[in-house]
């Protein structure tokens, strides 16, 4: 299925503002000797790989804007139906949307490991394979997170069937609303549960380098770690898969029952 | 066998009730005409038959079997308005289309032969949105010929055409009945149905209230004016024989509207065998149109 420009903008835009504020933020060079704080090592192997992707995280609105565009053109312009009509199932619809959300996903991700990669070589010295590599497993974290924003977007796009109102909702959403709800819980329920809501679950996929990776070994980098100790990454992997097939399941059965 | 039974089929939007316990069959061959007036369920039941909306009773099978990817193959359908991808040229349109259909072999000069019988070859690069509405409705028509289906649907083919391509339309209609193809066509000019259809369904309010070939429907209507010189005596005894569903007198004559099962052949007969001599015995045929308006009162 060719691309719509909306697509091709959005992931132009992704790609050109991601660029610009790795550019800027790498050159913002903060050192202070007493604590040990050196901002520089966060742009190095295999800090890099934390640091970038968590960057990345800010920018995956674009391909799910980008996925909602299509989705809700489909839907505007009766091709889904028309589809149909040509002899295409409505769970083939939906697989069909799925593995273009995977590929634009997957573009990136691939996106986000080339400059992370070419980054990470110009700004470490001593480079060795091993170093590289060490903490890549980053990207696969951010591969799932941009998944997960993406079938998000994917499942709104068809319940709401309007580009204009699923980009609304899914902003307010993503982000104040899951933050006010989790406040809001936060006084009712065990802290440890508000790890399941599932913006939190998928931000927390891509972490941030550790206080060491800043500050250097030492106690007041053991102290800040500390003090902000995360249950383990594999939770939030857990929680995101299940929301990932929540949304999956959702949108096949949105397109099952309503009439096109 | 038939090409598409339909049990019981009713559909409601809201308080509307769009189609009512719906029992129709088309059999191999036929070129079936559905006609009704706006809101009648046409296009409803049309979309129901494609799975485009799901029923709310009844169901219906295509070659006596329940809808599944080898009957969605033998169908070619044009519903409503044409629905294509604006951003695509008409010949990248037609081959999504050609993939949706599984066609494999000759993609290039399926859609080539498409393209030509609707005249829009030269047009293939187009953009599709840049399309005037005849136009569009042409690479509808274009694009439910690929793959040369078995079964034709088509909702108001000719919206938007003008009248070559009105024409047009009914010889490329009548070429693929030529062909031996099963065509359910929903359309307002009854004027075109009457000239390409075999059979006809007739609904009004989501109930069909006709349902029988072309030429039995119009018949229905034939008006018979009867002169002779025993007027009177010709009235009372039509009266008795039942032939008559309706017979009145107009100046000098008698005007009747016979069953169904009589023509105007048996009047005469019966007229000679009770020793009346007709002087005039005349046929106005009603046309489907007629017909139509006259049922829909």
């Amino acid at each position: 299925m060719m691309p719509s420009q909306t697509i091709k903008a959005m992931m132009l835009i992704f790609a050109i503002l991601y660029g610009l504020v790795i550019l800027f933020a790498g050159n913002f060079n903060f050192k202070m000797q007493s604590t040990g704080l050196d901002i520089n090592n966060l742009y190095r192997f295999p800090h890099i790989w934390n640091t970038l992707t968590n960057f990345a995280e800010f920018f995956n609105v674009f391909p799910a804007i980008a996925i909602v565009s299509l989705i809700g053109t489909e839907f505007t312009y009766r091709t889904f139906r028309q589809n149909i009509i040509d002899g295409l199932t409505r769970n083939e619809i939906v697989t069909g949307k799925i593995i273009l959300g995977l590929m634009i996903s997957i573009a990136c991700t691939l996106f986000v490991f080339v400059i992370t990669l070419i980054y990470g070589i110009i700004t470490t010295p001593n480079l060795g394979l091993g170093l590289i590599f060490q903490n890549s497993y980053q990207i696969l974290a951010y591969f799932l997170q941009v998944n997960a924003m993406v079938f998000l977007a994917m499942m709104l796009a068809f319940l709401l069937r309007n580009t204009a109102i699923t980009i609304l909702i899914f902003l307010v959403y993503c982000y104040p609303i899951d933050r006010i709800l989790r406040n809001t819980f936060s006084s009712i329920i065990d802290e440890r549960m508000l790890f399941f809501f599932p913006m939190k679950s998928i931000a927390e996929l891509t972490q941030w380098p550790t206080f060491q990776a800043a500050f250097g070994e030492g106690g007041i980098a053991n102290t800040l770690q500390e003090m902000n100790k995360q249950p383990s990454v594999w939770l939030y992997v857990i929680n995101t898969l299940v929301y990932c097939g929540i949304f999956i399941l959702l949108t096949f059965l949105s397109i099952r029952k309503k009439n096109l | 066998m038939s090409i598409l039974s339909i049990n019981g089929l009713s559909k409601r939007y809201g308080n509307v009730r769009a189609l009512n316990d719906l029992n129709l069959e088309v059999k191999p061959s036929q070129i079936f005409g559905i006609l009704g007036p706006n809101g009648s369920g046409k296009t409803t039941t049309l979309a129901i038959i494609l799975g485009v909306i799901k029923q709310d009773a009844g169901n219906f099978t295509w070659f006596n079997q329940l809808p599944n990817e080898l009957t969605n193959n033998s169908i070619g359908a044009l519903l409503e308005t044409p629905n294509f991808y604006p951003y695509l040229t008409l010949y990248q349109n037609l081959n999504v289309v050609s993939t949706i259909k599984r066609i494999e072999k000759n993609v290039e000069i399926e859609i080539e032969r498409v393209l030509r019988i609707v005249n829009l070859w030269e047009r293939k690069n187009s953009i599709f949105s840049t399309l005037s509405l005849g136009m569009k409705q042409r690479m509808s028509i274009a694009s439910l010929l690929l793959g040369d289906p078995q079964i034709l649907i088509l909702d108001e083919p000719a919206n938007g055409l003008d009248p070559q391509g009105i024409a047009e339309i009914r010889e490329i209609i009548k070429t693929e009945a030529a062909k031996g193809k099963t065509i359910l066509l929903a359309s307002h000019i009854l004027d075109e149905v009457e000239k390409v259809c075999t059979h006809v369904a007739i609904l009004k309010s989501g109930n069909l209230i006709a349902c029988s070939t072309v030429n039995d429907i119009v018949n229905q209507g034939d008006t018979l004016f009867v002169e002779c010189d025993q007027n009177q005596n010709l009235y009372d005894l039509l009266i008795r024989s039942g032939m008559t569903k309706t017979i009145e007198f107009e100046h000098k004559k008698l005007i009747l509207k016979l069953h169904h099962q009589y023509k105007a052949k048996d009047v005469n007969e019966f007229a000679f065998k009770n020793n009346i001599i007709l002087s005039q015995l005349e046929t106005h045929k009603k046309t489907l149109e007629s017909q139509f308006l006259e049922m829909m009162k």
